[in-house]
């Protein structure tokens, strides 16, 4: 079965073709990251235009590259949620024009449960339970998954996310735009020690995140430091420590109590090289198998949309009428639930 | 009107998509008329049930998608994210389907449906500083100057984003009164208008305020006839607005820093 994934959730454009949910044939990935830098943020309406303007050729270079026509594919998923609802709109409007004209079923795909299933494209897949810890600019939860489909979050952020706040304190300390991977490498080369970031202690809840805080705190060190290259260095690298600390504390203990068979990490900061290293330990400690996705299926991508969809469609869409799959709406805050419970 | 050919019996066929206003509509237009029209007035659903919706007019008369010459859409100015939607749908529809797409004017379908007025005035967006406004006289029969409009009417302002508090104080001091409002803000700008103690500016009948989509495929067919379409790929809304955010910016840069 071949699908074609469509990803418009934030700011880059993204059409994939997978074989069978595992087997990628290509994945275009068009970023607008130029157009929002002078902004310094991603803006909604500057967003939702740019998609509109780049889906037509992202999907023809991702048939091309993949080497088949629009009429052998078998299936269409595009994400309807969460993110940014303008850019959604247009994804699932091209989805459903094209699903429609093409005759081919159309899923919904979450755009968490995308990123969870970027680790699926491979040889060797997750064992369940598998413990997934998606990390991005608007999310930083631990989710765990019993077979396919079914998820259980077990632990979320309160306040920011953990790549938001990299971004942030990166753009304060007058890094690039998105910030969090300049943050990465200045981190690389800066002592975590002279500044560190303890972990907070969160009222109440024994898995929870909280990020705000020690964003709070790096964005004072800085005001009150000397602002020179060293110091610098010194504070992203104990900032970095201290945000991906804290992304990891409770996964030992996730893992003991759920008996997970696998963890599995995925998003946009799972291309932070610091929490790829300690996930590393900690798996190792733990003798449990790590499942971390190339960098460029960490980041929003058709290809993790396209293995999504072909595993739910399999569970959920292959009985549904084509009338009712396209009647499919966006939502910006759109819950994960699992598969066959929100039907 | 027929399309060339030897046969005689080949008709271009149509499918009109408008979403530009809180009016979601579909049209499926051929050279003998409008052969069915859906339309709903509803903000939020258009996402949800414009392809339901073509799907209905399709299976109504007996259209396949295949059969289909062109697609017209509302180009704009409109709502961005209706806009957006209408374009999404169509550039899929038209990718797959390897057939063109006529953009077709918004406020040409204003003024075609407004064709029996004398003057008028287009007043789109409800925010009123993000109003795109335009005027039209009705030119005379054996005029035909460049900025002559499909429906016969003169261009007086072309489609402009102004705020219509600006807009108004324009209509104030022409001699172009009085004057018929059309667009989804219609009824609000005239009654700005006679609390402002502007006379002759009046809102056009109540159904003629939000553009249609039968209107909106016949002259998509007209403009398929001509050649004037685009591909898919090119299919893009018009505007004729920026961002909110590129306009506070363009600000920042102008006034050296200071936002008002």
């Amino acid at each position: 079965m071949l699908i074609l994934g469509i990803d418009t959730s934030c700011d880059d454009t993204s059409c994939a073709v997978v074989r069978d949910g595992r087997q990628l044939l290509s994945n275009i990935v068009s970023s607008q990251t130029d157009l929002h830098a002078k902004f310094g943020g991603v803006v909604p309406e500057i967003a939702s235009r740019r998609h509109l303007e780049v889906l037509i050729p992202a999907c023809s270079e991702a048939l091309e590259q993949a080497g088949v026509a629009l009429s052998d594919i078998d299936l269409i998923a595009v994400t309807n949620g969460p993110g940014l609802l303008g850019s959604l709109l247009v994804g699932v409007g091209f989805a459903k024009g094209l699903a429609h004209a093409a005759q081919v079923p159309l899923i919904d795909v979450h755009h968490i449960a995308g990123h969870i299933y970027a680790n699926f494209l491979g040889e060797t897949l997750p064992e369940f339970p598998a413990l997934n810890l998606v990390v991005s600019g608007g999310h930083s939860e631990l989710i765990l998954m019993e077979s396919h489909g079914r998820f259980t979050v077990l632990a979320e952020t309160r306040d920011d996310a953990a790549g938001e706040v990299f971004d942030k304190v990166a753009r304060e300390i007058g890094l690039g735009f998105p910030g969090g991977p300049y943050l990465d490498r200045l981190a690389e080369k800066g002592d975590a020690d002279k500044i560190p970031f303890p972990l907070p202690r969160i009222r109440g809840s024994k898995y929870d995140y909280s990020f705000s805080g020690i964003k709070t705190r790096a964005l004072l060190e800085f005001e009150a430091g000397d602002k020179t290259e060293e110091f610098k260095r010194d504070l992203a690298a104990g900032f970095r420590k201290g945000v991906v600390d804290q992304l990891l504390n409770p996964v030992e203990e996730l893992i003991r109590e759920t008996g997970a068979r696998s963890l599995a990490i995925s998003g946009g900061v799972a291309a932070n090289m610091l929490l790829r290293r300690k996930s590393q330990e900690l798996a190792a400690k733990l003798d449990i198998p790590l499942f971390v996705p190339p960098r460029e299926l960490c980041t929003d991508n058709g290809a993790m949309i396209a293995a999504a969809g072909y595993y739910k469609y399999q569970m959920t869409g292959s009985s549904r009428p084509q009338k009712e799959n396209l009647l499919m709406e966006c939502s910006a805050g759109l819950e994960l639930q699992s598969w066959g419970e929100d039907i | 009107m027929k399309l060339s050919g030897d046969t005689g019996t080949k008709t271009a066929r149509v499918l009109a998509i408008e979403t530009s206003t809180e009016l979601l509509g579909v049209a499926l237009v051929d050279d003998t008329g409008i052969r069915c029209e859906f339309t709903v007035i509803e903000p939020m659903i258009h996402s949800k049930m414009l392809v339901p919706l073509y799907i209905q007019a399709l299976e109504t008369v007996g259209w396949n998608p295949e059969d289909l010459d062109c697609l017209a859409v509302s180009a704009g100015p409109g709502s961005f994210t209706g806009l957006r939607i209408g374009f999404a749908i169509a550039q899929g529809l038209a990718f797959a389907l390897d057939k063109p797409i006529a953009k077709v004017p918004t406020f040409q379908v204003y003024l075609r449906q407004c064709a029996s007025y004398p003057r008028v005035g287009i007043v789109q967006g409800r925010a009123r500083s993000q109003t795109v406004c335009a005027l039209y006289e009705k030119a005379a029969p054996e005029a035909a100057g460049d900025s002559r409009t499909r429906s016969g009417f003169d261009e007086l302002v072309p489609p402009t984003a102004v705020d219509s508090n600006r807009f108004l104080d324009y209509l104030g001091g022409t001699p172009s009164l009085p004057v018929w409002i059309t667009g989804d803000a219609a009824e609000q700008f005239s009654k700005m208008a006679g609390e402002a103690g502007i006379e002759g500016v009046r809102p056009v009948d109540t159904h003629l305020r939000l553009p249609v989509p039968g209107i909106l495929g016949l002259i998509g067919l007209e403009m398929f006839l001509e050649g004037n379409v685009v591909d898919a790929s090119s299919a893009l809304p018009d505007y004729y607005r920026k961002s909110q955010a590129e306009v506070v910016l363009a600000r920042k840069a102008k006034k050296g820093g200071r936002v008002d």
